[in-house]
């Protein structure tokens, strides 16, 4: 994650000045807490999950009606046990009661009716049950996957579409980090949610169903049994809170030992370099240590749990029915089967119980992911296209600022009253020191944000009053820190521009002078980029991005040049790749080289916000104003302080940090 | 297999552990066999089936009350050994991984820069992570449940068998079949998942790229293009994950659907045998009650047999960590280096790796005590390789490489790397405050040595303006630096250390004129009375070196100070010529224009 760091931080040019002042608040964002854990059941969250199962009714309801179904038959296995050895052993009738009233009865000798033995009877209830236990079981996770992927991806697609939609400046508060884990762990999270809702409505139902038959067969034997229920309640739920505890100390736990493994590996070459070897391992085992304790801790509590549990059957088991259903079944009001269906039911029921219990923790999880996700999807882009925005006609080329001011937080002006003209084809420079709005400038013709006051506009239109992507299609911009894509070159070169042919990428590249170097690449156009381009030079890299910023024969091209960590030999080739790329083209360049400021068509610097000098180099020289000491400065004059080392460098690079 | 062995042997270090939980499985075993048969008993207590019909036997309360105190006692014993048994597997296994995990981390923190420059950060990541989970998985499931679940089985199975072995026969038959199913499917479910993760990944890809890069994104209106490129992976995912879960799902419904049907063959096969008088009523209640103890162990068979090859995978994986054996080896019997006065020379110095970095030929440096060395090159001509030879962080393959007359392979690594300062080009940060992290190589510093270095540096005042000082937490977690504060930072940290040698990365990347300006002054204070190796961009670095080396390709090509090579008219000429071009046309320009702009 350092080089995404690295190359983020270079990229962000004109947003940056603002928000640098934050330099001790670690969360810039307007943003929740990423850790935070809350509320069990949050409505607002659930009521807007169950809203993306709209679009799946059907699925939901099959899967709702696969769900009770297998409950149903779940517990009513032992029922049928029971009735099956009455009746099929002792052909005795039955009723079917609940507390006390009959609701049907099954006379004796049930299978006469087709004159073959009770037994094979209820063998085949059994085969039946059975069939219908397994359809149902296999139905209530095909449902429950389909449903539940089925929202993990609108849920993706809606988070990554709206995404799309945020401006930089929203890009530039947040750290990737935080955004990535949303729409990963905390959208898998949401999923899970789904899945575990599905599995706890079985939990539920079962329970309710098995204390539903359990009362029906002999209510008063299933309150005796039953009554250890609330005990056990009672002792998860205590449980559950030092359990919980446990489980959030092991997280936090292991996050650390992660954390100081990644950071041990990335740092290994200062590590070595300063001998913190040693300390380094007294360090680190401390908190492996901690994290042993944290599970030794947990595997106590989890474990605990077990004698607990084992306890209350034993007491459900021999007292409830052996003591009491025995007694029972001597005095004749109870028949034996009973007990083995009691036995069957008790064993059956905690299960669902130590399930529901350990889903708590889940719970608590997926309502903190939901509100961040939900936190992050509701916030409002910053350009918006208009409900009645137009297409951009073919592009010309003409630029025009209108008293233009921009600011990110009220009252803090980045740009101030700008007014500039910029003819079809001219070549502008933008010259300026730190943090007098240059990158800003260039990123406002692009919509980065829309201006706070004034206009701008593109052949008399309103850049507010287009849609964004026909604007943005006709121009391109080239960054100061180069970024390419996984993938090959050729799919780099063309990017989006899904018709370009490989001669049209050929032919960029060609006018750019990457195809020479592209060609010496393994295999050339088709060379796969390791991880972002880190088996090219930056140069080599900035090339490609070049190619890839004319491809698609933009009218508008503005350009933040690379300075720094350039070789000679590709410091040359851009030279001369620039002056072919801005030939017959609008361009507008932030410009470091000399050669470029030079050359411009029209130089425009920029002090604090505001313009301040427009004109050609020698003019602006001979005035002797902003633009005359700028330069001065930046290359590399020194006047009389000998102790005062030359502050240029060899390569000249005073670049852009603002 | 040796492998395995060897994971055991790592866990036979804590063998009463062991011993205990292999011992309380047992107990834990034969009190849960009880309490099937204690039911049984309680039935065949109350009754006697003859053929259709039912005899009631009468039996005392007295006699119902001690069945159901031995069935309640023989639960607690079971819950308590069952515990007994968890918690020594869990420690067992967390010991394990303890053990392996600090193992790890200190071969990583050891091994020589070739090995990390081989190795991606995830994927070691993921040997410390996800494989010691394996392992861990494989000491609680493979070294002692995969036991307990034959124990279990055995048991269980012989219990039933004593009770009635026709029942027994017809009801299990399909075990062993199920067990191969599953642990089949369990196989294909795992390259699933594999797949899955990776899909996941692409995924993962696309949307950190597309994050990370979003100004590009934004520059060229490619939000729809973007889309879906991510839409098009998203739903490869939803596609594998269906297939997976469903797979999941068939599987553990054919087990349901098993464990029903046996329970349907025991009612109806075991209700023709109580009609025929060879089975009791409590025998086929005892029944139903072990085959439920049956569900357990069969169900995790397959995830118990999975984890041996997961184990075997990931051993293997970790194992390769532990083994590797590290290119720069202390010798046994290396000395300790005092402090040294610092005369570098490289003698006829070579080196060459298939990885990352560059190959050297025939290098020759002499670098006299408190001498300034500079050196220039193309990227990829191997000015890093050279100066990380000096402090070992590779070895030179041919030639040596001496301080103060001696081979530093001689050395141990520590007395030589405390010689050796270093400021790299990519700084490093620690997640810890300021003063942790200028402090990170002396740990015992003082406050005021820590100050004195900052203010080497040229950063004291700036960290004197933040709001909490020395104590900003800096790193991943806090504050970002900028890029200039970082490098000065970094040569705190390096000057605390106070080397005779230095090395120095020059890089200027992105960093305005002032902050230009801080660094070149701490460069300055910092190099002042050692011998020093700076990769050089600066120019004013350049001209004052004492000696600047070129290097083309691995060999240096030109050697001497900025006038002696001037006057060559070779390489570095035409560098310095190309390179300050523009700043002599600044000084024509400017006294041209008649202005003095410069003075501020």
């Amino acid at each position: 994650m350092r080089g995404v760091g690295g190359g983020f931080g270079g990229m962000m040019g004109g947003m940056r000045g603002l928000h640098a002042g934050g330099m001790n608040s670690p969360t810039m964002d307007n943003l929740s807490d990423d850790n935070a854990l809350g509320a069990v059941y949050n409505n607002k969250v659930v009521l807007r999950l169950i809203s993306y199962m709209g679009p799946f009714k059907s699925d939901v309801i099959k899967s709702l009606i696969s769900v009770l179904i297998y409950t149903i038959a779940n517990a009513s296995i032992p029922g049928l046990i029971m009735l099956a050895i009455q009746q099929g052993i002792t052909g005795q009738p039955w009723d079917l009661s609940i507390f006390g009233w009959t609701l049907l009865t099954i006379p004796a000798n049930a299978g006469d009716f087709w004159s073959w033995h009770p037994l094979h009877f209820f063998g085949l209830g059994f085969l039946a049950l059975t069939l219908v236990h397994f359809a149902s079981n296999y139905l209530q996770f095909v449902f429950m996957a389909r449903v539940g992927q089925s929202i993990l991806y609108a849920l993706r697609m809606q988070m990554f579409s709206h995404l799309q939609d945020m401006s930089p400046s929203f890009f530039h508060r947040t750290a990737v980090g935080r955004i990535m884990s949303r729409s990963q762990s905390d959208v898998l999270q949401l999923q899970e949610t789904f899945e575990m809702l599905v599995l706890a409505l079985a939990d539920v139902l079962t329970l309710a169903f098995i204390v539903l038959f359990m009362l029906m067969v002999d209510w008063q034997l299933a309150l005796v049994c039953l009554s250890i229920v609330p005990v056990l309640f009672f002792i998860l739920g205590y449980w559950q809170r030092f359990a919980r505890r446990s489980f959030m100390r092991i997280r936090r736990a292991i996050a650390m030992v992660n954390g100081e493994y990644n950071q041990n590996i990335t740092g290994v070459r200062v590590v070595q370099s300063l001998n913190r070897q040693e300390e380094n391992l007294e360090h680190f085992k401390e908190l492996n240590q901690e994290h042993l304790d944290a599970n030794l801790q947990a595997s106590r509590f989890s474990g605990g749990l077990q004698p607990m549990v084992e306890f209350l059957i034993g007491v459900g088991m021999g007292f409830g029915i052996v003591l009491v259903g025995g007694i029972m079944a001597k005095g004749g009001s109870l028949e034996w089967p009973v007990l083995v269906a009691f036995a069957l039911w008790i064993q059956r029921f905690f299960e669902p119980v130590r399930h529901l219990t350990m889903q708590y923790g889940v719970f608590q999880r997926s309502m903190a992911a939901g509100v961040r996700i939900f936190e992050l999807m509701d916030l409002q882009p910053e350009v918006k296209d208009k409900p009645d925005a137009v297409e951009m006609p073919p592009i010309r080329g003409e630029i025009r600022f209108e008293d233009v001011n921009f600011h990110y937080v009220e009252g803090v002006e980045v740009l101030q009253g700008i007014d500039l003209h910029i003819r079809p084809g001219e070549n502008v420079a933008l010259v300026g020191s730190t943090g007098a709005g240059k990158s800003t400038l260039v990123t406002l013709i692009h919509r980065f944000a829309d201006v706070t006051k004034g206009k701008i506009t593109i052949d008399g239109y309103d850049l507010r009053d287009v849609r964004r992507e026909s604007l943005v299609g006709q121009m391109s911009m080239v960054l100061q820190e180069p970024y390419l894509f996984s993938g090959n070159v050729k799919d780099n070169i063309r990017y989006c521009y899904d018709d370009a042919t490989d001669d049209d990428v050929i032919n960029a590249a060609k006018a750019v002078g990457a195809h020479d170097f592209i060609m010496a690449l393994e295999n050339g156009y088709d060379t796969i980029l390791a991880e972002r381009g880190v088996n090219l030079s930056v140069g080599q890299r900035q090339l490609i991005s070049f190619a890839r910023a004319i491809v698609g024969d933009p009218r508008i091209i503005v350009l933040d040049e690379a300075t720094a960590n350039i070789d000679t030999h590709t410091e040359i080739l851009i030279q001369e790749a620039l002056s072919h790329v801005l030939d017959g083209r609008t361009s507008i360049v932030i410009a470091h080289r000399l050669s470029t400021i030079r050359s411009a068509d029209k130089i425009v610097v920029l002090d604090k916000g505001q313009i301040v000098e427009v004109g050609r180099h020698e003019d602006l020289l001979r005035q002797g104003g902003v633009y005359a000491r700028l330069y001065a400065i930046n290359y590399g004059l020194s006047h009389g302080n000998g102790a005062e080392p030359e502050g240029g460098s060899l390569i000249p690079a005073p670049a852009d940090n603002d | 297999m040796s492998i395995l062995l060897r994971i055991t042997r790592m866990a036979y270090l804590y063998r009463t552990r062991l011993i205990l939980a292999y011992l309380s499985f047992f107990i834990a075993i034969g009190f849960s066999l009880l309490i099937p048969w204690l039911f049984g008993k309680s039935i065949d207590t109350l009754l006697i089936i003859d053929k259709t019909e039912i005899i009631p036997l009468n039996p005392g309360n007295g006699e119902l009350l001690l069945l159901a105190s031995l069935l309640l006692a023989a639960s607690i014993m079971r819950g308590f050994f069952d515990f007994a048994r968890t918690y020594t597997t869990d420690s067992l296994s967390q010991l394990v991984t303890y053990d392996f995990r600090n193992q790890i981390y200190d071969k990583l923190q050891h091994v020589s820069f070739a090995y990390h420059d081989k190795e991606h950060t995830g994927n070691l990541m993921s040997k410390a992570t996800a494989d010691v989970e394996a392992i861990r998985r494989f000491v609680n499931m493979g070294l002692i449940r995969s036991l307990e679940v034959v124990v279990r089985t055995v048991a269980v199975t012989s219990m039933m068998i004593w009770i009635n072995w026709e029942l027994a026969l017809i009801s299990l038959i399909f075990v062993p079949f199920l067990v191969i199913r599953s642990t089949l499917v369990m196989s294909r479910l795992r390259r699933m998942w594999l797949h899955v993760q990776e899909v996941n990944g692409e995924l993962v890809t696309v949307l950190q790229e597309n994050l990370v890069g979003i100004h590009v994104v934004k520059a060229f209106g490619s939000e729809n293009f973007e889309r879906r490129k991510y839409d098009k992976k998203a739903q490869e995912l939803r596609g594998e994950y269906y297939e997976s879960e469903r797979l999941q799902g068939t599987n553990s419904a054919w087990m349901s659907l098993y464990f029903t049907f046996a329970l349907g063959i025991i009612v109806w096969f075991g209700g023709w045998e109580i009609i025929r008088g060879d089975l009791t009523a409590g025998e086929m209640g005892s029944f139903l009650l072990f085959l439920n103890q049956l569900t357990f162990p069969i169900r995790s068979a397959a995830q118990i047999i999975n984890s041996f090859s997961r184990a075997i995978s990931s051993g293997q994986r970790i194992f390769e960590v532990l083994d590797s054996s590290s290119p720069v080896e202390e010798k046994p019997n290396a000395r300790e280096m005092g402090r040294a006065s610092g005369h570098v020379r490289f003698e006829d110095a070579s080196f060459s790796y298939e990885a990352r970095s560059a190959t050297l030929k025939g290098v020759e440096i002499d670098a006299p005590p408190g001498q300034v060395t500079a050196i220039l090159g193309a990227p990829g001509s191997g000015k890093s390789t050279i100066v990380n030879l000096i402090p070992r962080f590779y070895d030179v393959t041919g030639g040596r490489v001496t301080i103060d007359g001696e081979d530093i392979r001689d050395f141990t690594l520590e007395s030589l790397r405390r010689n050796v300062g270093m400021v790299q080009q990519d700084i490093f940060l620690f997640d810890a405050t300021i003063r942790d992290n200028i402090a990170y190589g002396v740990s015992n510093a003082t406050e005021e040595d820590i100050i004195n270095a900052a203010k080497i540096a040229q950063l004291h005042d700036q960290i004197m303006s933040f709001a909490n000082g020395y104590d900003t937490w800096v790193g991943e977690r806090g504050s970002t630096l900028s890029g200039g504060q970082r490098q000065r930072l970094s040569i705190a940290r390096t000057v605390l250390v106070n080397p005779p040698i230095l090395i120095l990365d020059d890089s200027t990347s992105s960093v305005d004129v002032e902050t230009e300006r801080q660094i070149h002054q701490a460069m300055v204070n910092v190099m002042k009375g050692r011998t020093t190796f700076v990769i050089a961009h600066r120019l004013s670095t350049v001209r004052e070196a004492d000696q600047i080396l070129v290097l083309r390709d691995g060999s240096i090509v030109e050697k001497g100070n900025h006038i002696e090579l001037m006057a060559k008219r070779g390489i570095y000429r035409d560098i310095y010529e190309l390179q300050l071009r523009p700043q002599e046309e600044v000084l024509l320009d400017a006294s041209l224009a008649g202005g003095d702009g410069g003075d501020n």
